[in-house]
């Protein structure tokens, strides 16, 4: 029975990757790709990482889905243009033709991979007690490779910054997006005065949660970013400023106390983010409480964008 | 067939599509998505082969999982 759930999950996500290949708007394309996302969930379900799956929904379904909606709405008026330069059958062809040719060569090389397959997970289990964190992933994440974890975290800024650079001149250090008029006894103000407070405990019990069961600070803080936009859109709160430097404080300070935690590791145990004997637990919950405000703080303006409306000064 | 082999198989396939999309497609966001169907399916990929290597309790090796 399971079987035929996981076949039938695998042959849905190839029509779907299809669909958001030939789709003919964006829009068709973006609603194909939310959906690919959200059932690529369910597989990493199957595959038991469970940590990734909610990261997979979270961000890949929701958080990517609405940050290329914004971008299809306007970028709307450009794809008319764009049909003009459709590439010539012969390049389809050879298109075609290298796409197969690296699909068969996945393929034949999944088929040919290495039996028993090797592993790290006896040396991750057998290590773990060291880190006093239950969850395996939480531990590889915030020990055993918690260089990767602090390198996404500043990946994140620089991508923020990234998005802020994008805005007009005169509209520099001001707010982003346009301000919201909305009924403020209309369906999406009800919401978003209902869902917050749950989705603020959801949000903060998934964090906690991620030292021993999946979850974590990725997860969580995807989940608060959204009750943040939610209430943005509602009219009910406001984007910060981007010149303001209260929150750019804010954003720098996760990153910068995960390096503070990695430094102190080269004086107290000799390397960089090595935690001494004993320090693990309590040393990581300083890292993800660090970097919860900032993750939050990211994600929620990377989807407000770059500022659009001109700073009071 | 397991179901890690089933995803790491559907997954090469998800590359194959979303490489297509990337060449073929003109405009921006489009090649965009397409780039997007490439990396989800690469991570499909990766953890299909974490999966295999299930052992000492995990239900896959964590550390491709990061």
């Amino acid at each position: 029975m399971t079987a035929v759930v996981s076949v039938g999950i695998v042959l849905l996500l190839v029509v779907l990757g299809l669909w958001t290949v030939v789709a003919r708007a964006a829009f068709l394309a973006i609603a194909g790709f939310v959906a690919y996302g959200l059932l690529l969930a369910l597989v990493w379900v199957r595959l038991a990482g469970v940590d990734v799956a909610l990261t997979e929904a979270a961000i890949g379904g929701g958080l990517t889905g609405a940050l290329l909606i914004g971008a299809a709405s306007r970028l709307r008026g450009t794809e008319a243009r764009c049909e003009a330069e459709r590439c010539a059958p012969a390049t389809r062809g050879l298109a075609l033709l290298l796409s197969a040719l690296v699909s068969i060569g996945l393929m034949v090389c999944v088929l040919l991979l290495p039996d028993p397959p090797p592993t790290l997970a006896p040396e991750v289990a057998q290590a773990m007690p060291a880190t006093a964190v239950g969850n395996p992933i939480t531990s590889v994440l915030l020990a055993f490779r918690a260089l990767d974890t602090l390198l996404e975290a500043i990946v994140l800024v620089i991508a923020l910054i990234g998005v802020w650079s994008m805005s007009p001149d005169k509209a520099w250090g001001g707010r982003p997006g346009s301000p919201q008029a909305v009924d403020p006894n209309g369906t999406l103000a009800y919401f978003a005065r209902l869902l917050p407070p749950i989705g603020l405990v959801i949000g903060v019990y998934v964090f906690w949660a991620g030292a021993d069961h999946p979850g974590g600070k990725f997860q969580g803080a995807t989940m608060l970013a959204a009750m943040w936009m939610l209430m943005q859109m509602a009219g009910l709160a406001d984007a910060p400023p981007v010149g303001h430097r209260g929150w750019r404080a804010a954003i720098a300070a996760g990153p910068l106390a995960f390096i503070a935690v990695g430094l102190l590791g080269v004086f107290t145990a000799g390397g960089f983010l090595a935690y001494p004997e004993g320090w693990a637990k309590p040393l990581i919950v300083v890292v993800e409480v660090a970097l919860m405000p900032t993750l939050v703080l990211v994600l929620g303006l990377l989807l407000a964008g770059p500022a659009a409306r001109e700073a009071h000064r | 067939m397991s179901i890690d082999t089933l995803a790491a198989l559907g997954a090469s396939l998800l590359i194959g599509i979303g490489l297509y999309g990337l060449i073929v497609l003109p405009h921006p966001l489009r090649k965009i998505i397409a780039f997007n169907v490439i990396g989800r399916g690469d991570f499909m990929l990766f953890g299909a082969i974490a999966r295999r290597g299930a052992a000492a309790g995990l239900g896959g090796d964590p550390v491709p999982q990061d």
